[in-house]
């Protein structure tokens, strides 16, 4: 043999030297990870797992029923300004929308803790992109469902309850309690300072509208190639989780006697226009035309509005002016639609 | 239930807790490793526990014959009753669905009409370990070397100690039965050592292994998207997959080995720093490599009938250690290749020419050179390891030697981060000669590296547990 093969040695030591330096290793990567994951619990460094947190701390706030409540998710976060709505409407408005990973469901218990906690809205506004029906439970809902600042297990009492099993539900209480274990990529941001995540939101207002500014001609064409690839191939449907959402949201606008509206949120026009697009969308437009028809509180307000690329950040992401016109188009529409209770004018 | 997850951890707690507890009293420490073995196993299975029980069973009955029998005859008959079952049962859990395919195609191109036959054969996992450990041990009986196992319960013990139950190192029973058979100490050496080889292990596996394989994946399941360079890379990263998960593993059980005050084989001596075929496999899975020298090549005639046997020796040897591996023809012809490199680099060697070259060592460049040989003709193999077809054999073979301008910089720059510290420190090792180097350190600076590799298997392992390479064998 040219090389001498290494050997195991094993080395003279003793019980202290191994205890030290076990007891002290184990000690300063507590206290690492400890400040990590107490940092990641009190402000998430992951976007989305943020925006879900601050919009619901954002209705518990609130002391009084919200007249324009608006739900669905990052289209409408971005896309629909209160203000514009309570300027042209009057009452007080809200914008709750949060993310798509956490699809109808998040609506609908949104929707339920206002009931329960601050009493009837006037309407709800559902603003949702055009894929967010066919999606089911998956490892990115439970991730956010750990930031709803509710108590544990309150999946049981909020419809729809997702049916998780043990292991799911732990993996929902691990991502509350332990997100320097199931955040680990935030977590390696924040030791190592490289940035934030990508980014969901610019700003967050108190209103809920959290605009975007900044145009990025490569991600609308990267993000615009994924949707057409989706839709090539797409057949629409409406998962069984989101279907159980809608119809809580439906039977609670009937009790309650608050008017349901769901909206397409703001999309691209080239996007819009494409027939796969459209194929697909007839889907879509067939399930707003059945929820109509169930009951005489949900509207669906069939015009979509579009808008150019350089009025978008992503294809179902416009920039602050567009979100300003949507937002103006939104209440001329919600305009034409008669109120079922009394205004509550601020 | 795989050593990267929590249910291992939590049951490695429990049984350690009650293992201590029956120090004093050998025969309770016994059973207390049985059954966790029994309930380890079990849970990957627990309709295997009795095809384990069946080799265990017809392996200690068959050493409990020979060992009160003088008579030659009556011995040999009892070890091919040993080797029937044993290599019975890994032949028709384990082959047979391939010899009856390969079979199906032979008589195909002959012109023969035959209806395939298959079965849908479960693997057990662990197999092809546990049934070449009990067959070493009925060999060493027959051969005399050692004495047969004093009960059932003991030879139980040292076939299914479950921290090599599954993917070795394959323990040669003169090495780990007297150890079922003698109180354990555990000593301040072995527990730190163990710590050591433990944290090492689920670095390899769960840091590198596990990441590197992502690009592994990604270029050998799509191969005809990649050329030259980016090729190489895929390579690379199934090279140190490969070492890190079977290597890792071998840590892990060694590790849990000496923390209970056993003392597994080192299976793995820095492979990749080898400057031959025959320094390679001097240092790769070596349980495995020395079973086959002792069991099959040197009863085979070994060197001692001449070159041309000896070739043929070796090649026979490397073909069944190829499909030992697998039911697949890639992992035989990657045997064959190994086996023909070890055949060529003998016949070299023995030229005089060469010789002379060889005894001058070549110096610093000279060690390069042979190093990078090496290791290409490491990487050609495991080409033929991981493809999944002739096809694909031939498509990276040319592919890998096709120029290409641009580089994949986003699997290079992953293959670079997740093999830097990897690369460090066998290097460490390799310049000191010593695999546990790092327990020479000073107290601070064992600190700096516990936290170091902690934080990096917190911040950087993989998440989602995933089997370790050498369960599918």
């Amino acid at each position: 043999m040219e090389q001498q093969l290494p050997v195991e040695k094993e080395h003279p030591t003793r019980s202290r030297d191994v205890l030290v330096w076990t007891l002290a290793s184990t000690l300063v990567v507590l206290a690492v990870l400890g400040g990590l994951n107490a940092r990641l619990r009190r402000e998430p460094n992951n976007d989305g797992y943020a925006l879900v947190r601050h919009k619901w701390q954002l209705m518990m706030k609130q002391r009084q029923p919200v007249d324009w409540l608006i739900l669905g998710d990052s289209s409408g976060s971005c896309g629909v300004e209160p203000e514009i709505l309570e300027q042209r409407l009057g009452g007080s408005a809200l914008n709750l929308c949060v993310v798509r990973s956490l699809q109808i469901a998040n609506d609908s218990w949104m929707l339920q803790w206002h009931q329960q906690h601050l009493g009837t809205p006037r309407t709800v506004v559902v603003v949702h992109a055009y894929d967010v029906w066919y999606r089911t439970v998956d490892a990115a809902f439970y991730a956010h469902m750990s930031h709803v600042p509710l108590p544990a297990g309150f999946w049981h009492s909020l419809a729809p309850d997702p049916g998780l099993d043990g292991e799911q539900a732990w993996r929902v209480l691990l991502g509350r309690w332990l997100p320097v274990y199931t955040d680990v990529s935030s977590a390696r941001r924040l030791l190592f300072r490289r940035g934030g995540a990508p980014r969901v939101f610019e700003d967050l207002r108190e209103d809920g509208f959290s605009p975007l500014t900044q145009r990025r001609e490569a991600t609308i064409n990267k993000s615009l190639a994924a949707h057409l690839a989706f839709l090539k191939t797409a057949k629409f449907e409406v998962a069984p989780l989101n279907r159980t959402a809608l119809d809580a949201m439906v039977q609670l606008a009937d009790k309650q006697g608050f008017r349901l509206c769901f909206v397409q949120g703001p999309i691209l026009d080239e996007l819009y226009n494409h027939p796969d697009f459209q194929r697909y969308y007839a889907g879509v437009r067939t399930m707003y035309e059945e929820l109509e028809r169930k009951s005489s509180q949900v509207t669906w307000i069939r015009d979509v509005r579009t808008f150019p690329r350089s009025e978008m950040q992503k294809p179902d992401h416009t920039l602050e002016s567009a979100a300003k016109q949507y937002s103006i188009w939104l209440a001329e529409q919600l305009q034409g639609r008669k109120p079922t209770v009394p205004q509550r004018l601020r | 239930m795989l050593f990267n997850s929590l249910t291992f951890v939590i049951f490695f707690l429990v049984f350690y807790v009650i293992y201590l507890s029956t120090q004093r009293n050998l025969r309770a420490q016994n059973h207390v490793i049985l059954v966790s073995s029994a309930i380890f196993y079990g849970c990957w299975d627990w309709r295997f526990l009795a095809l384990l029980a069946f080799t265990i069973v017809i392996d200690y009955f068959v050493s409990v014959n020979m060992g009160k029998s003088e008579n030659d005859a009556r011995r040999k008959r009892m070890l091919l009753i040993s080797l029937a079952s044993n290599l019975g049962v890994l032949g028709f859990f384990k082959y047979f669905n391939f010899f009856a395919s390969s079979v199906h195609d032979l008589l195909s191109m002959a012109g023969l009409s035959v209806s395939p036959l298959t079965l849908h054969v479960i693997l057990p996992v662990g197999i092809s370990f546990y049934t070449f450990q009990s067959l070493s041990y009925t060999i060493d009986v027959y051969r005399r070397k050692i004495a047969p196992a004093p009960s059932l319960t003991d030879f139980a013990t040292f076939v299914c100690f479950f921290p090599q139950l599954i993917a070795g190192p394959i323990e040669r029973a003169s090495e780990l039965l007297p150890r079922v058979l003698s109180p354990r100490v555990i000593t301040v050496q072995s527990v730190d050592a163990g710590l050591h080889l433990l944290l090492w292990g689920y670095f390899k596996k769960l840091v590198v292994a596990d990441n590197v394989a992502v690009i592994a994946n990604g270029v050998f399941n799509s191969y005809e998207k990649f050329h030259g360079f980016d090729l190489w890379i895929g390579v690379v990263a199934f090279a140190i997959q490969i070492y890190c998960d079977f290597s890792g593993y071998s840590d892990i059980a060694r590790g849990l080995a000496k923390l209970l005050g056993f003392d597994l084989m080192v299976n793995f001596k820095l492979p990749y720093f080898s400057l031959n075929p025959q320094e390679f496999w001097s240092r790769w899975h070596i349980s495995l490599s020395t079973w086959l020298r002792d069991y099959l090549y040197i009863p085979l005639g070994g060197n001692r009938r001449g070159e041309r046997r000896t070739y043929t020796n070796l090649l026979i040897t490397m073909l069944l250690g190829g499909l030992w591996h697998g039911a697949t023809w890639n992992f035989v012809i990657w045997g064959g290749y190994h086996g023909s490199i070890l055949a060529v680099h003998r016949y070299l060697n023995g030229l005089p020419a060469v010789k002379a070259v060889s005894m001058r060592q070549g110096g610093t460049v000279g060690r390069v050179v042979r190093w990078l040989a090496m290791t290409t003709l490491t990487l050609i193999g495991w080409l033929f390891f991981r493809a999944r077809s002739l096809e694909q054999v031939s498509g990276m073979l040319l592919g890998l030697f096709q120029f290409q301008p641009t580089v994949n910089m986003s699997n290079l720059m992953r293959l670079v981060f997740y093999a830097t510290p990897l690369v460090l420190h066998d290097w460490y090792q390799h310049r000191t000669g010593d695999l546990l180097a790092v327990m020479r350190w000073p107290a601070w600076a064992r600190v700096l590296y516990t936290v170091v590799v902690v934080m990096w298997i917190a911040l950087f392992g993989y998440r989602l547990a995933t089997e370790f390479i050498y369960f599918q064998f």
